[in-house]
């Protein structure tokens, strides 16, 4: 969670370094009101004082109607206060009197996105790209969007271009490891997130997916290592934890695998997917009511976990409840788990 | 500390047994026990009582034993006083306790015998402790010179890749639950060769209890005579098995092999003429007298094992008759159109072997055969195997096809192992299966049984079903939420046999009494009448097994009855399936009537279909039978289009149908025909099913 709250954090300082726009210099005949209270507003805004600095840009933008800079960073402390309608309507403002102010397209795609309109916001990186197409941060977002669309090639061209304009671009690289691998293409997305390890080493997260593509690549030892690197980065980390888990059960040591579920419970008490798991550890310790237990709160916490059905059955049958087992494979099999319908067929 | 202390340990043990054994053998002789002699008399008696039953061999093995025992408690480190206790359990039920005595026989003297490495070796294998057995059999075989070696290296041989094979069976065991069947099938004494029949309401079995017919026991190793008992499953419990006694069982052996898909015709052992088989057909209530197959199938030699195939016209069985393969090997033979067994065919190499094949039987799907072999890949001794008749994919015109495992158009599948814990390092032999393939029936000398070989059912789990772990990734740096990782469900093949079990009641429609009525199976699209089966005269019961791939046009047939016609067109791929279906037989009384489920018509069209022609000439030969017969044929659809369109195709096709019999010779006057349209629906239109069920050709009897 702690390491969650980090990366948070570095994204935001990364969003905030692109968007304020430098202080305007008070020059010459008029008394320069406005430019004076735009120059306290960012003073404000560098030191995260947003309310402070919201007025003063209200302040500005009422003496001086067509100061485009003071629309944009209003825009932008909108966005730090989470007015995100707000904040599009000052970046509209922006854009109105300076059409080719690509941080105003990008920043308006942040919140399009803040807002869950992914379209739109990959539609304003496209602008942002068009009005520079030196801009790293656009394609990495559109990147993104692509991702989530799950158009991983397009993902991929834009993780690229983020990585050519910006070398040490360690998000990019590890985000277009990740396109790489939904492509199944493992090699390749383990070059990625490896470089982006060495561009920056404290990243659990990365660490933790160079564990995940290993394990997809079968190289089961391989993955327990870096998934205990990425606990030892972040040891509240519970996804590595739980991907820690499913690797000791390919290794066979069941026990070692319910210590890290454990631990995955410990941190996440509603955590599903680690109930199932640790209920296919002790199902392979033929542990089968341990298992049974687990499952149910797997199934207690996710009434539509398919494959915690799928699981529930298989032990059941070993505990000798056909009709039980018949039961579940039943349900999952209609949630969609393919071998759950198979094996419903000998149902009696 | 700790490894000093298990090297202590180790001198301590090491240290006794040394001194247990260092003692070098002690002879039985009076010089050796001058303070006992009254005991050392005692004890010579038995041993010389031991002698005389050991040189006998056979089931004389095991009486040697209480003689042999005694004589050891007197003196237990006489080397070949422990290798004959060894040699006795070996042949006994204990085999494992051999085990004990033949290490102290070697240990008390390297040279008891030159054969007690190899004994140990099969002790050791018997108890599944290959690698031991391995070890021992290569003592043996570097023991021996080599005019022995030449003689025994096969044998030895066979030894040592059967416990190779053993490793690897044991080490990825079948999937199953092994259940013993209770106290209302087992007792104190062996029960073996349970046979169960398609759809496990009936279980017979053979025992050699005290209640055999005649209560006599084998003089060769005084056990109880075979018997044959039956257990009926009533309502998922099985019930205390009985003995049908006479005539199905004799004062001598009496001994299960085969049966029917519909537990209606039992094949027997008997051991006369070398062993023959005989038949035992259940009418009405009572077993008919069992009758001997004919000499074709029955040789002076050993016929053993035998199984019908699903049509009950196909037989497989066992004799060790000269021009196999070896040993007893495995037959097949089918009925011809006269009803008499053709000359048996040797199912060939690839299922018969240069050493004993056994306990034959056929699945009721008609290609999945289950037998025993001491060849093939076995881990010692029977196991048992499978192996599926598979036709080729193009059946070249007028060649008989694979049905029931026929010899052209086809091959057998290598034969597998059905694998450990079923087959065992000691005999396997006698494996019979449901049609649904979840259970089978074995019987095994296992511990924890009540006494003897018992019989066990077995829950078949299949392969392993694999649990599936989920995972979530971190995938995007900029997105907090993770994101599950896809899973790829790892393929999992389950064999679901191919083949429908169809089964029911056949009762008169008015008074609901059971029938004794024939089931004729034909496959449409051949015109051919695959096989016929009679329903059980005091329950009106039925069964028949309907492998998948055939089009099945089925007439129910009954003295006085109109025919009953049902249709089942089962795709090859269709798996298991089991339908329950009830039959009400109409009397030949004017007003009545039946649909003709097996007449089948162009989409859209009058056109009568080839399908058609076994319907057909049935109703031609009811017409033909009852001269004074007069009948309606009328055409019926669904709903779909206009009543007018409806109306004429019905009548046109209920015509065709006239025009056929009118050509085959029925007088025109005796026929009328009618379209319906969709005016007498007999089911619902507004489903597929409903529809399917409406569009028809019936007939009814308009005069007697």
């Amino acid at each position: 969670m702690k390491k969650a709250l980090l990366l948070l954090v570095l994204l935001l300082f990364v969003v905030i370094s692109s968007r304020a726009q430098d202080t305007v210099v008070a020059k010459g005949v008029d008394d320069q009101k406005a430019e004076k209270l735009y120059n306290e507003g960012i003073k404000f805004y560098d030191n995260k004082e947003y309310s402070s600095a919201l007025a003063k840009f209200n302040e500005a933008i009422t003496l001086k109607p067509e100061f485009e800079k003071a629309y944009y960073n209003r825009g932008s402390v909108k966005y730090e206060l989470k007015d995100y309608s707000g904040a599009i309507a000052d970046f509209d403002k922006s854009i109105e009197e300076n059409a080719s102010n690509d941080k105003a397209f990008f920043s308006r795609g942040q919140a399009k996105y803040a807002l869950g309109n992914k379209t739109a916001a990959l539609e304003d990186y496209t602008k942002a790209i068009a009005a520079n197409a030196y801009y790293p941060q656009a394609y990495y977002y559109r990147g993104g969007i692509y991702f989530e669309n799950a158009e991983y090639q397009k993902a991929i061209n834009d993780f690229t271009k983020a990585i050519n304009l910006k070398s040490d671009y360690a998000y990019a690289y590890n985000d277009r490891g990740s396109a790489k691998k939904m492509l199944e293409n493992y090699k390749g997305a383990l070059e990625d997130y490896v470089t982006a390890a060495k561009l920056d080493t404290r990243l659990a997260f990365v660490f933790n997916n160079i564990g995940s593509v290993k394990k997809k690549m079968e190289d089961y030892k391989g993955a327990l290592e870096d998934y205990t690197t990425a606990l030892k980065i972040d040891p509240d980390y519970y996804i590595a934890f739980n991907n820690r888990g499913t690797v000791k059960i390919e290794l066979e040591d069941y026990a070692g695998a319910i210590e890290d579920f454990n631990q995955t419970i410990k941190l996440k008490s509603d955590y599903a997917y680690a109930y199932n798991n640790r209920g296919n550890a002790k199902y392979k310790l033929k542990d089968y009511s341990g298992a049974l237990a687990d499952y149910n709160q797997s199934i207690k916490l996710n009434a539509n976990y398919g494959y915690a059905y799928l699981n529930r059955g298989i032990t059941k049958e070993m505990l000798r409840d056909a009709k039980g087992a018949c039961e579940d494979w039943k349900k999952a099999a209609t949630l969609g788990v393919g071998n759950a319908e198979t094996y419903s067929k000998s149902c009696q | 500390m700790r490894s000093f202390i298990s090297c202590f340990t180790f001198l301590l043990i090491t240290g006794i047994t040394t001194n247990l054994f260092s003692q070098t053998n002690v002879e039985f002789n009076k010089k050796n026990f001058p303070d006992k002699k009254d005991q050392y008399k005692d004890a010579l008696k038995e041993l010389e009582q031991g002698d005389e039953l050991y040189i006998l061999g056979g089931g004389n093995y095991t009486l040697a034993l209480d003689h042999y025992l005694k004589a050891q408690d007197f003196n237990p480190v006489n080397a070949l006083l422990n290798y004959k206790i060894g040699k006795c359990y070996l042949n006994s039920y204990d085999k494992v306790k051999s085990i004990t005595y033949l290490e102290n026989a070697i240990k008390i003297d390297p040279k008891v015998s030159i054969d007690a490495h190899y004994l140990l070796g099969q002790a050791y294998q018997l108890n599944i402790e290959f690698d031991k057995a391995i070890a021992e059999y290569k003592i043996f075989k570097n023991s021996l010179i080599p005019k022995d070696l030449a003689k025994y290296s096969k044998e030895i041989d066979k030894k040592l890749t059967e416990s190779n094979t053993g490793i690897e069976l044991v080490k990825k065991p079948t999937r199953v639950f092994i259940d013993n069947m209770g106290t209302n099938i087992n007792t104190i004494y062996p029960e073996y060769s349970p046979i169960i029949n398609a759809d496990e309401s009936v279980l017979f079995f053979t025992s050699r209890r005290e209640n055999t017919t005649g209560g006599e026991k084998d003089p060769t190793d005084f056990k109880y005579y075979e018997d044959i008992y039956i257990s009926y499953n009533l309502g998922g419990t099985w019930n205390s098995a009985s003995n049908p006694g006479k005539p199905m069982n004799t004062d001598i052996h009496d001994a299960t092999v085969g049966l029917s898909p519909d537990g209606q015709t039992l094949l027997i052992y008997r051991g006369d003429n070398g062993g023959d088989i005989y038949e035992c057909k259940l009418k009405g209530k009572e077993w008919s007298k069992p009758e001997k197959l004919p000499k074709s199938i029955n040789t002076d030699y050993h016929e053993s094992g035998a199984s019908f195939g699903p049509d009950g016209r196909t037989l497989y069985f066992v004799s060790d008759k000269p021009g196999g393969y070896g040993g007893h090997d495995i037959y097949m033979t089918k009925k011809n159109a006269k009803d008499k067994w053709t000359e048996p065919v040797n199912l060939g190499p690839v299922i018969n072997t240069e050493y004993d094949e056994e306990g034959v039987f056929m699945h009721p799907d008609g290609k999945t055969l289950y037998f025993s072999s001491k060849g093939h890949k076995t881990m010692g001794g029977y196991d048992i195997f499978k192996s599926v008749y598979e036709n080729l994919p193009t059946l070249p015109t007028g060649q008989a096809g694979g049905q029931a495992g026929g010899q052209a158009g086809g091959k057998w599948s290598e034969p597998e192992n059905i694998g450990y814990p079923i087959n065992t390092p000691d005999d396997d032999v006698f494996f019979s299966i449901s049609a649904s393939g979840l259970h089978g029936y074995y019987s095994s000398a296992m511990a924890g049984g009540f006494g003897g070989q018992d019989i066990y059912l077995l829950t078949l789990l299949g392969p392993e079903k694999p649990v599936i772990s989920n995972n979530e990734d971190n995938l995007l740096a900029s997105l907090t939420k993770p994101v599950s990782e896809t899973v790829i469900e790892p393929t999992v093949e389950i064999k679901s046999n191919q083949l429908t079990l169809l089964k029911g009641t056949i009762v008169d429609d008015i008074t609901s009494v059971p029938l004794m009525a024939t089931i004729e199976l034909t496959d449409n699209s051949k015109n051919e009448i695959i096989a016929s089966f009679e329903s059980n005269s005091a329950t009106g019961k039925y069964l028949v097994s309907l492998p998948s791939g055939v089009n099945y046009g089925i007439a129910v047939k009954a003295e006085g009855y109109l025919f009953h016609s049902e249709n089942f067109d089962i795709p090859a791929s269709t798996g298991f399936n089991e339908i329950t279906k009830d039959i009400r037989m109409k009397k030949i009384e004017v007003g009545n009537k039946i649909v003709l489920n097996n007449i089948f018509f162009d989409f859209d069209k009058a056109t009568l279909r080839p399908e058609s022609a076994a319907e057909l000439d049935r109703l031609t030969k009811l017409l033909t039978d009852m001269p004074s017969l007069k009948i309606e044929i009328s055409g019926h659809t669904d709903n779909v289009g206009s009543a007018a369109y409806n109306k004429t195709l019905s009548e046109s096709r209920a015509k065709s149908v006239v025009d056929y019999l009118v050509k085959n010779g029925i007088d025109k006057s005796r026929l009328t025909y009618a379209g319906y349209g969709f005016d007498q629906p007999i089911a619902s239109n507004s489903t597929d099913e409903g529809r399917q069920q409406n569009r028809r050709t019936e007939f009814k009897v308009t005069s007697k």
